[in-house]
């Protein structure tokens, strides 16, 4: 079955319950919590006892905040939300506690092979590319080693905050019952006191990896008994495209699995069992493309024919 | 799952915002804020469930190389808590 994976299916649907949870790109968390309340489940309690979720995720280039509540609820969810925007606390006394979500997630994430293949990638590539991340982060780098060599966290949060978070790099997009006037009203006067000053977002160089680490072959040791030849490509950012979408395109004409595609084919040769394929990294700087191939026979076991 | 063909098609809406045709029945509409940002909102009259996003320009990306998972810390930390009590 062809799974396509690509990050703007994720913008395009806004829906991650369609997106396998081992996606390249994101690092999401489950538990979102509230605001304007002196408790800090207040929101997430809040969100939920109103049939609602809440959820963020942080990507290369993006970080993204979203919740759907009853439509009864809008405004009072709304003036709850823009407030992380409009006046976020960043209270110390909850840093300890969300330095413990970060830490669960990474946990959860070293478990699964996907993450795994996806810090391969970047722990791989060009040292001086920003692609060369570990982006989750957990209690050892964010506190034991800054706090070993004299960095403030707090500091740093707070400027990497004031730099990147304001007016002329955020969107906000409000789906309700009411008219689009009322909306954009509601939207107005709620999100017009976010602060206008700050720093222009930067671009990165499109290619991650450079001619050191390009045609090569990196072999995993995978936790789960599974074979996979993943196939990836360094391409230009592919999201000014948006209309055109060449990639989906291409994750089409690549994954499709009627007669005559390469799923099919392999199939055939007894050499892979499925395939997948589709834009893996989407960025603003850059746009990379996968083939995933399941090397396993029909009966379970992996394929030797097809290893040459 | 493989290919999503509604998303390829856009019919023209008024007010410079185009709508995916599966959105048909919604209306669009945008502003650019005072403060530069810019919202987007969706009208649909028979929604029983409403929705909202806010979509930063940065991630970890731009996030300084000597303290990696700082720009998902913050997303946390964002999320919990701010000024303005009812």
């Amino acid at each position: 079955m062809c799974v396509p994976y690509s990050a703007l299916q994720i913008q395009q649907k806004f829906d991650e319950a369609s997106v396998p949870d081992w996606f390249a790109l994101v690092t999401s968390h489950p538990r979102v919590l509230g605001s304007q309340f002196p408790d800090e489940e207040g929101w997430h309690k809040w969100v939920a006892a109103n049939g609602g979720m809440s959820n963020a995720f942080t990507a290369a280039e993006e970080t993204r905040y979203f919740f759907e509540v009853k439509a009864e609820q809008l405004r009072e969810a709304l003036d709850r939300f823009a407030g992380f925007f409009t006046s976020p606390l960043l209270k110390e006394e909850g840093a300890a506690r969300e330095l413990l979500a970060v830490d669960s997630e990474h946990a959860k994430n070293k478990q699964n092979d996907m993450w795994r293949e996806m810090q391969l990638d970047r722990s791989t590539a060009n040292p001086a590319h920003v692609h060369n991340r570990f982006a989750t982060g957990d209690s050892k780098t964010l506190r034991d080693e800054p706090q070993a060599s004299g960095i403030d966290v707090r500091a740093a949060l707070l400027e990497y905050h004031n730099s990147n978070y304001h007016a002329g790099r955020m969107y906000a997009v409000v789906v309700g019952k009411e008219s689009p006037a009322e909306l954009l009203e509601m939207a107005s006067a709620r999100f017009g006191g976010v602060r206008s000053e700050g720093a222009e977002k930067q671009l990165y160089p499109s290619d991650p990896y450079g001619e050191e680490r390009t045609a090569v072959v990196q072999y995993m040791l995978p936790l789960k008994e599974t074979r996979r030849l993943n196939l990836k490509w360094a391409l230009p950012p592919a999201s000014k495209h948006w209309r055109s979408k060449p990639l989906n395109l291409l994750s089409h004409l690549i994954g499709h699995e009627t007669k005559g595609s390469v799923a099919q084919f392999l199939r055939e040769k007894g050499w892979s069992v499925g395939l997948s394929c589709g834009e893996l990294d989407s960025a603003e700087s850059l746009s990379s493309f996968g083939v995933i191939i399941d090397v396993r026979s029909e009966s379970g076991s992996e394929s030797e024919s097809g290893s040459g | 799952m493989c290919a999503t063909p509604q998303l390829f098609a856009f019919v023209p809406q008024s007010g410079g915002v185009e709508i995916p045709a599966s959105d048909e029945g919604r209306e669009y509409a945008y502003r650019v804020l005072p403060n530069g940002m810019t919202v987007l909102v969706v009208s649909d009259p028979v929604a029983t469930k409403s929705a909202a996003a806010v979509s930063v320009r940065a991630g970890s990306y731009d996030e300084p190389t000597n303290l990696p998972g700082l720009a998902h810390f913050l997303e946390h930390m964002c999320f919990m808590g701010s000024e303005s009590v009812r």
